[in-house]
């Protein structure tokens, strides 16, 4: 079979349908104890999408890493319905948003839901169906674009994380771009760390590894290297794909990952410390390939470890240019056969917005291209917030703290304590104490978007414009 | 056992958060999730990995989900899973 064709299918469901009659007994995806074959993958794909034939889309699923989660995505697209696929860990008023942003009519879970606005839940295989119970009314009249296939989601700078639609040759050109790069085959098995919402794992770890017959293989247990461990030695792989974190905890230390067959380690979505890629290489053996990604764009880069600082060089399918009057550092902007085509939801800006008059995506990374046309990160401009990999924008956090009455105003920032990023929130009000919005945090945000310090002044300091002083206000010891 | 097993994870947890916990009663301690001792989910895997130094164990990588809500629930998950025999 001819992999380079199958990524060119015209529908995505085409080249995963020919991928699983290439290879029929192979094992697919695992997890635990519990190994897919290919055959398996298809008859769960295709009950998936029997089902959902007759129902409207599009359909939010909150994915988990297991078999059924990857048969349930693309039996919703085989069947047209457009999964939309937020973090599971959302809030179930996140979640709420979303439906109602993004014209959602049905949803899809993982477990009997109690929901009030779910209605009529039925079971499809291992998953359940819910019918939406919103009045139309509070509910955007939004639909996909003809040919979009699925939507994830960037977290934005809008006060609320955006879903990108992408189109099936969207998705197929962001896995061939990765795959001309790794080169996956058959005997290939690959240990997926990441979270299938995020393009690390979406984009790497899905189509790349299942088109040409390897093998997927989820970790079922805590994210702790004893743990991971134990996972890479029931199924050695010859390739682990992670958040940064997951590598700080396993370069150095007792545990080892299984690596007889290890040839690739893949890092993404935040910046990996240079001293955790040198501790990995030299525990493990194995460079650390931190690449360069967009949820809005795709993976851009392969980062083969041959210019030290880099996030690597391009992919097949991606452009690079440097804004900014030609100095470097400049704005780095990136396009590609990968890219979202636009935002289910129309509440603006537009992703056209975001494009300069080429089709460039303009990022707010700033960058230098360096030998070999690697790209060098040299900072970012904006306010958003990574947390090992999770992008929180500020303006989300402080929209739901001003909703809450006696607050007349809150500032949302990085802070950093004993090594770690985290959310910081300064809230003016003189009638609420740090523990009155705990349980606002608990109910709007999903935990990894609350705020660890909290701030209660009852006056910000301000300029004579009235412009909040924020060295003054970060200050410790400012009353 | 269950007090004897949270009034050690209290102490795994107090080296992670770098404070001593207040509350010093086993049951009370136990019914603290990790989202009100402040910890984030990176935050409970270096808590996961302090408890494996403390107990001297591996965590399996079928510890369940539940295990990683509260001290309590990991309580009884380490109880079952590693000293029940005893």
């Amino acid at each position: 079979m001819d992999v380079e064709q199958l990524f060119s299918s015209p529908r995505l469901s085409d080249a995963v349908s020919a991928a699983i009659g290439a290879h029929g007994d192979r094992p697919a995806i695992s997890r635990g104890d519990e190994t897919w074959s290919y055959r398996r993958l298809g008859a769960a794909i295709a009950e998936v999408a029997r089902a959902l034939r007759a129902e409207d889309g599009p359909i939010l699923y909150a994915p988990s890493n297991t078999p059924v989660a990857v048969a349930t995505i693309l039996g919703a697209i085989a069947a047209g319905r457009v999964p939309v696929l937020p973090d599971p860990t959302w809030t179930e008023a996140e979640r709420l948003e979303v439906v109602r942003r993004c014209g959602i009519r049905r949803v899809l879970t993982e477990a009997p839901a109690e929901a009030a606005w779910l209605a009529n839940p039925r079971p499809i295989g291992a998953v359940h169906l819910h019918d939406v119970a919103l009045p139309a009314v509070e509910r955007d009249d939004v639909v996909p674009r003809l040919d979009t296939a699925f939507c994830r989601f960037t977290s934005g700078t809008t006060g609320f994380s955006r879903c990108l639609e992408f189109t099936h040759a969207a998705a197929l050109a962001a896995a061939r771009g990765w795959w001309r790069a790794v080169r996956y085959g058959a005997d290939d098995v690959v240990l997926c760390l990441a979270t299938l919402n995020n393009g690390l794992a979406f984009n790497t770890s899905l189509l790349a590894v299942l088109l040409p017959g390897a093998h997927l293989v989820f970790h079922g247990g805590p994210m702790i290297p004893s743990a991971i461990a134990a996972t890479s030695r029931r199924t050695p792989p010859t390739a682990v794909v992670a958040f940064p974190f997951v590598y700080d905890g396993l370069a150095g230390g007792r545990h080892r990952l299984e690596t007889s067959r290890l040839r690739l380690a893949v890092s993404s979505a935040a910046p990996l410390k240079p001293e955790t890629g040198e501790a990995f290489r030299a525990h493990h053996g194995v460079v650390v390939s931190n690449y360069y990604g967009l949820v809005e764009a795709g993976p851009c880069t392969f980062n083969d470890g041959s210019v030290p600082g880099s996030v690597g060089y391009r992919l097949d399918g991606v452009d690079f240019k440097i804004t900014d009057g030609g100095a470097a550092p400049g704005r780095l902007c990136v396009r590609s056969a990968a890219m979202a085509s636009g935002f289910l939801d129309r509440r603006g800006p537009a992703l056209a917005a975001a494009l300069d008059d080429e089709g460039y995506y303009v990022t707010n990374d700033l960058a230098e291209l360096g030998p070999g046309g690697h790209v060098l990160l040299r900072g970012r401009l904006g306010r958003l917030i990574n947390i090992e990999g999770r992008k929180i924008d500020p303006g989300e956090v402080e929209g739901v703290i001003r909703g809450v009455a006696g607050v007349t105003d809150a500032v949302v920032c990085e802070e950093t304590a004993d090594g770690r990023t985290l959310i910081a929130a300064y809230v003016e009000s003189s009638e609420l104490a740090s523990d009155d919005l705990i349980p606002v945090f608990h109910h709007h945000l999903a935990p990894y978007k609350r705020p660890q310090r909290i701030r209660v002044l009852p006056r910000f300091p301000r300029s004579s414009a009235g412009k909040i002083l924020f060295s003054e206000l970060t200050t410790p010891g400012v009353p | 056992m269950r007090d004897q097993i949270i009034s050690r994870l209290a102490k795994a947890i107090s080296g992670v958060i770098r404070r001593e916990l207040a509350v010093t009663e086993p049951s009370a301690l136990g019914e603290l999730s990790f989202d009100q001792l402040g910890l984030d989910s990176i935050a409970v895997l270096s808590v996961l990995v302090a408890v494996e130094d403390e107990f001297n164990i591996e965590l399996s990588d079928e510890t369940p989900p539940e295990a990683l809500r509260s001290i309590g629930k990991l309580a009884d998950h380490l109880e079952h899973a590693y000293f029940h025999a005893a």
